[in-house]
């Protein structure tokens, strides 16, 4: 008779660690684990000579036949195209400090999860294949012969890697695990090897313009329902202007905040803003999205697309571009616009705000404005008429995302918008905001659905963060500007750290921002009753009148 | 870790037998100048090798606060903006390893309430790397008065220093302690922590050794297999000049140290010990924070390449005609409307 | 002594060994980081862990136990479980590894103690209190897959109610199109056309 194994038998599965070397274990795919990868014709569409139909949980990848000398190759043409590479993939040290900086690792203390070890994984065969000491000594001096294990390994931990750059503030060389990222995912790419996830998008921003692939009719109608929402709220009418030639200002942002709950708020929240200040803009449904998902992936599929803004300002006559709330989208203009397609076109200025008369000299060469800039411009200005009360009910942490943070140091504009427009604010600890903030562990295309498991993993950090203000401070709302955290934040909030709400900042900007003509306010931009509602004038005459009478 | 500390062993063999076979000629001569060559030579390569690649991107890691706002006070040195501001972030880098020490984290108590020790660990790792790389620099710079006649007037206010502790015959200096304190340390965060246990190879072990071996030999030659230092210097006066005297009667230690010197300088170019040339190309550290300001120029930037405006409106032009979307072409009037 | 009492002496060798099977299911496990990194923010997984057991101990312990405390306590545990990537065993089976323990440190102390005290007869009860001790272990089993089994639902419904975020306009759009279509005229702005 077949023995039933006690608990322990059961439960010690698990090898005790280190059983092996890291070298030799071997990634595991199962469902859950992994994004699923792109259709074969969406990486035919975008160029991509490999493009085939594989299953990451399938023994053959189906990779192509000659899939050594194409990532020997593809390494080769990357080191000499960046210092950069050249320089992380030799200095390093393993002084392990980057270990445990890594919300990936924190979540799932996975050893291959550390920023280390993840660059490790190609740092161990540019070793075998391209230094001295690896060629004559091989595995003696850390390197390791590349194989299809290798290959699926570097699909497994770069696609674990939200290319957030916490571990490099802390590397003492600056070694920057994102730029590896980018790299490895390249080059998988020209195996035919990507994520669904990030190259439909890629494939519908190129096409359409935005990340879901909605034309442009579809997107003006979806924008005239969040017009109706503000009438409703505020009983304003507010009618955008769509590709119209010859205004000042040119706004571009992340698409998910047309069509996306909680981000269509925030959006709502611009388009009452530019209203209140009477603004020279207009929209535009060819350059509609402001995220970059090329920039995921490959750095010429991210000039590919960032090359619309431009394009779209030169025809349009802008003279310069707003922007709007989002992450690597910001990564993006601030690091590599003016590099991938500047200069910028002759008509183009400057940008001065047209309120106050700030000149943007940060903002010089690329001319384009981070939103949270303008906007705490205004208020510093006093150009504003604000009603924070309406935020009373709303005890606030501000999330600094990871790409305005470490790639720009956009940290006190928000801060300042936030303070002027709701009047509690508290922060989260001091290692887990500002330059070291923790990401939301879905950035760089790794917020999909599937792997919810792992995103939940790899959030934790964040979350555990906001849950100690929470609970100590009674902290229900959390704030940020990044387009990915209003999308990957509120699952991950609301496993970790129910009633928490996760906005935009001009959510909150449109909830006190006092419009000329407009109703009484009695709802929030999610039309939801607001707790301390704006006295009706009439009502407040009367209680007026009857205070005059007593006294 | 064994096969580093077999091949550091083999080194310290070499050196000892070697002197007791007579071959200081071989072990004094020859193998320093030539190592000192591969050094140079190596070194030179290899950040010539780093620097044919260009930097196509400005990609520095944002350490703090951005300039933008004149009344937001910017953070100069963690986001540096003019090149002084860079160089100021590079020395705080390379004097005071400013990364590292961003590793403390500062007590805090839980949500119950209970107290908890702060993480420590991390901060060692600050102050023992620290305290080797000033130990090894101070060392480096006693050195010098075995290379240069007549000894420079800063060597004897170094030794003064580093010997101000004044204890016994010949004066013992701290840095002679330290380098070792700090060195069994990183040894031991090795060896302890399982992270780090994950992530070590044979290279990161084998430079540790190497390294206590030759403050180990350097030590026993100072304190206790005492060398006779007159003859050593003009020794070393002869291979630095390239007129090489004999070394014979020098102690056996001494070509082991010798040896392991040797080791380390033919090892350095071709392993992660050029970290130290590395530092200062690290885009990420070196780039100014002002990328929206100044255009970087890419070498190699592609040509543009996008889909463009007006391939967009063939694509849509009549639902845009439909919906009042501006075109700037309109639609042909359908044929059998 | 009692067996709340028993538990309570050797609360000290029980509770760390209970700990170290939870971190033995992560590959880096004892002494490796979750255990020596004390900062609660910056390992949070060994926050979770190390807050909740004491509260489950004491509850199996037996004496006075808060139920809520002893929910919320569960509730962090397997909420951190149910997405750590382990099947259901594996996230609740450390559980029952108490027994385990229990039997090897507290059990063997029972005819000693029970002896000691009164006689035969102290020893019976002692086994009953002790094995009302182990029964706890299993109620405590038992909520947890109650507790394992709504967050996989929750993370379902996660992933669900994403989708249907990310997409609430699109939806919102195509239902007015087809309502135009269908001759139904929507009020602009109810949010109920968005659902």
């Amino acid at each position: 008779m077949a023995k039933m194994p006690t608990p322990d038998e059961l439960l010690a599965a698990t090898p005790a660690f280190p059983a092996r070397n890291w070298m030799d274990t071997k990634p595991d795919f199962r469902a859950g684990t992994f994004c699923y990868p792109a259709k074969p014709e969406t990486m035919a569409g975008m160029g991509f000579a490999n493009a085939h139909a594989w299953a990451p949980d399938e023994e053959d990848w189906h990779l192509p036949e000659n899939w050594e000398q194409i990532l020997y190759d593809g390494l080769k043409k990357r080191l000499e195209k960046h210092r950069s590479l050249k320089i992380f993939l030799d200095v390093c040290v393993r002084c392990g400090a980057c270990a445990d900086k890594c919300h990936f690792f924190l979540g799932t203390n996975d050893p291959k999860n550390m920023p280390v070890l993840r660059a490790e994984l190609l740092r161990s065969v540019y070793r075998q294949d391209f230094t001295l000491a690896g060629r004559l000594l091989g595995k003696y001096a850390g390197g390791r012969k590349l194989d299809k294990a290798v290959v699926k390994e570097w699909f497994s931990y770069f696609y674990q890697c939200s290319e957030c750059r916490r571990c490099s503030l802390y590397c003492p060389y600056g070694i920057d695990t994102a730029e590896i990222t980018v790299i490895v995912r390249e080059m998988l790419l020209e195996l035919g090897l990507g994520t669904n996830w990030i190259m439909d998008p890629v494939s519908n921003c190129n096409r359409t313009g935005n990340h879901l692939g909605i034309q442009p009719h579809a997107m003006k109608e979806i924008v005239e329902f969040l017009c109706d929402d503000i009438e409703t709220i505020t009983g304003i009418r507010i009618d955008p202007p769509f590709n119209e030639k010859g205004h000042e200002i040119l706004f571009i942002t992340p698409s998910g905040d047309y069509f996306a709950d909680p981000g269509i708020y925030t959006f709502m929240g611009y388009l009452m803003l530019f209203h209140e200040l009477g603004l020279d803009y207009t929209l535009s449904t060819y350059a509609s999205e402001g995220g970059n998902f090329g920039s995921f992936v490959s750095f010429d599929i991210a000039k590919k697309l960032n090359a619309k803004m431009y394009a779209e300002a030169e025809r349009l006559g802008s003279k310069w571009i707003l922007g709007g709330e989002c992450g690597h989208m910001w990564r993006v203009v601030n690091q590599y616009m003016a590099t991938y397609n500047g200069p910028t076109p002759p008509k183009m200025e400057q940008p001065v705000s047209p309120v106050t008369g700030t000149v943007f000299t940060n903002a010089a060469a690329t001319k384009m404005v981070h939103i949270a800039e303008f906007t705490a411009d205004l208020i510093h200005h006093n150009k504003l008429n604000l009603k924070p009360e309406r935020n009373n009910h709303i005890i606030a942490t501000w999330h600094d995302s990871c790409n305005p943070a470490r790639a720009m140091g956009l940290l006190e504009e928000p801060r300042a918008v936030l303070r002027a427009v709701c009047n509690n604010f508290v922060e989260m600890p001091v290692h887990t905001i500002r330059e070291e903030t923790f990401c939301c562990g879905s950035g760089s295309g790794l917020n999909t659905e599937e792997i919810m498991d792992l995103r939940m993993r790899g959030g934790l950090p964040r979350a555990n963060a906001l849950r100690y203000v929470h609970d100590k401070h009674g902290v229900n709302w959390m704030g940020c500007v990044c387009a990915l955290d209003r999308a990957a934040l509120p699952p991950l909030v609301n496993y970790w750290v129910p009633g928490v709400t996760v906005s935009g900042l001009h959510e909150l900007v449109a909830n006190a921002l006092v419009m000329k003509g407009e109703i009484p306010r009695t709802m929030d931009m999610r039309q939801e009753d607001l707790p301390f509602p704006d006295e009706d004038p009439a009502d407040a005459e009367a209680s007026a009148d009857t205070v005059e009478e007593d006294a | 870790m064994t096969i580093a500390l077999g091949a550091s062993l083999i080194i310290l063999l070499i050196g000892w037998a070697g002197a007791a076979l007579g071959l200081q000629y071989l072990l004094g001569v020859v193998l320093p100048l030539a190592a000192a060559v591969v050094f140079v030579v190596g070194f030179i390569w290899r950040v010539v090798y780093w620097a044919k690649s260009p930097v196509p991107f400005a990609i520095p890691t944002v350490g703090g606060q951005q300039k933008s706002l004149d009344w937001i006070k910017p953070s100069r040195l963690d986001a540096p903006w003019t090149n002084t501001a860079v160089i100021g972030r590079m020395a705080l880098e390379i004097l005071t390893f400013r990364s590292l020490f961003r590793n403390t984290n500062a007590e805090r108590g839980t949500i119950n309430g209970v107290p908890r020790i702060t993480y420590y660990s991390s901060k060692w790792i600050w102050v023992f790397a620290l305290l080797f790389h000033y130990s090894m620099l101070v060392i480096l710079l006693r050195h010098a008065r075995l290379f240069l006649e007549p000894v420079p007037l800063w060597v004897g206010v170094v030794e003064f220093v580093d010997g101000v502790m004044q204890i016994g015959a010949p004066r013992f200096y701290m840095t002679d302690a330290l380098i070792l304190l700090a060195l069994l340390f990183l040894f031991a965060r090795r060896l302890n922590s399982e992270k780090l246990r994950a992530i070590s190879l044979p290279a990161d072990w084998f430079a540790l050794f190497l390294l206590i071996g030759i403050a180990g030999s350097g030590i026993c030659m100072r304190y206790m297999d005492k060398v006779d230092i007159a003859q050593a210097k003009v020794f070393i006066m002869g291979l630095a000049t390239l007129r090489p005297v004999s070394p014979e009667g020098l102690g056996h230690i001494f070509f082991v140290h010798l040896t392991f010197v040797s080791a380390l300088l033919i090892y350095f170019p071709f392993s992660k010990l050029m970290h130290m040339g590395g530092v200062f190309l690290s885009p990420t550290r070196t780039m100014r924070i002002n990328t929206r300001q100044e255009r970087h120029i890419n070498p190699w930037n592609p040509p543009k390449k996008y889909h463009t405006y007006a391939e967009y409106e063939d694509d849509f032009r009549d639902a845009m005609a439909e919906a009042g979307l501006p075109l700037e072409k309109q639609p042909e009037p359908k044929a059998d409307a | 002594m009692s067996i709340t009492e028993l538990c309570h002496e050797r609360r000290a060798t029980l509770l760390p060994r209970w700990t170290e099977l939870f971190f033995a299911a992560y590959p880096l496990s004892s002494p490796g980081f979750l255990r020596t990194q004390p900062d609660p923010f910056a390992n949070p997984v060994g926050r979770i862990v190390r807050e909740a057991l004491p509260v489950l101990f004491d509850a199996v312990a037996g004496g006075d136990a808060d139920p809520d405390a002893v929910n919320r306590a569960l509730a962090d545990l397997m909420r951190l479980r149910a997405v750590q990537d382990m099947p259901p065993s594996q996230a609740i089976g450390p559980i029952f590894l108490l027994k385990t323990l229990l039997r090897e440190v507290v059990l063997p102390e029972v005819p000693r103690q029970g002896s000691g005290d009164a006689g035969h007869s102290g020893a019976a009860a002692l086994l009953d209190e002790y094995l009302a001790a182990e029964s706890r272990v299993d109620s405590l089993g038992l909520m947890a897959l109650d507790l394992y089994a709504g967050d996989r639902e929750q993370v379902f419904n996660l992933r669900v109610e994403e989708i249907k975020r990310s997409q609430s306009q699109l939806v919102r759009w195509a239902t007015l199109r087809q309502d135009r279509a269908d001759g139904i005229t929507a009020s602009p702005g109810d949010p109920s056309a968005a659902m």
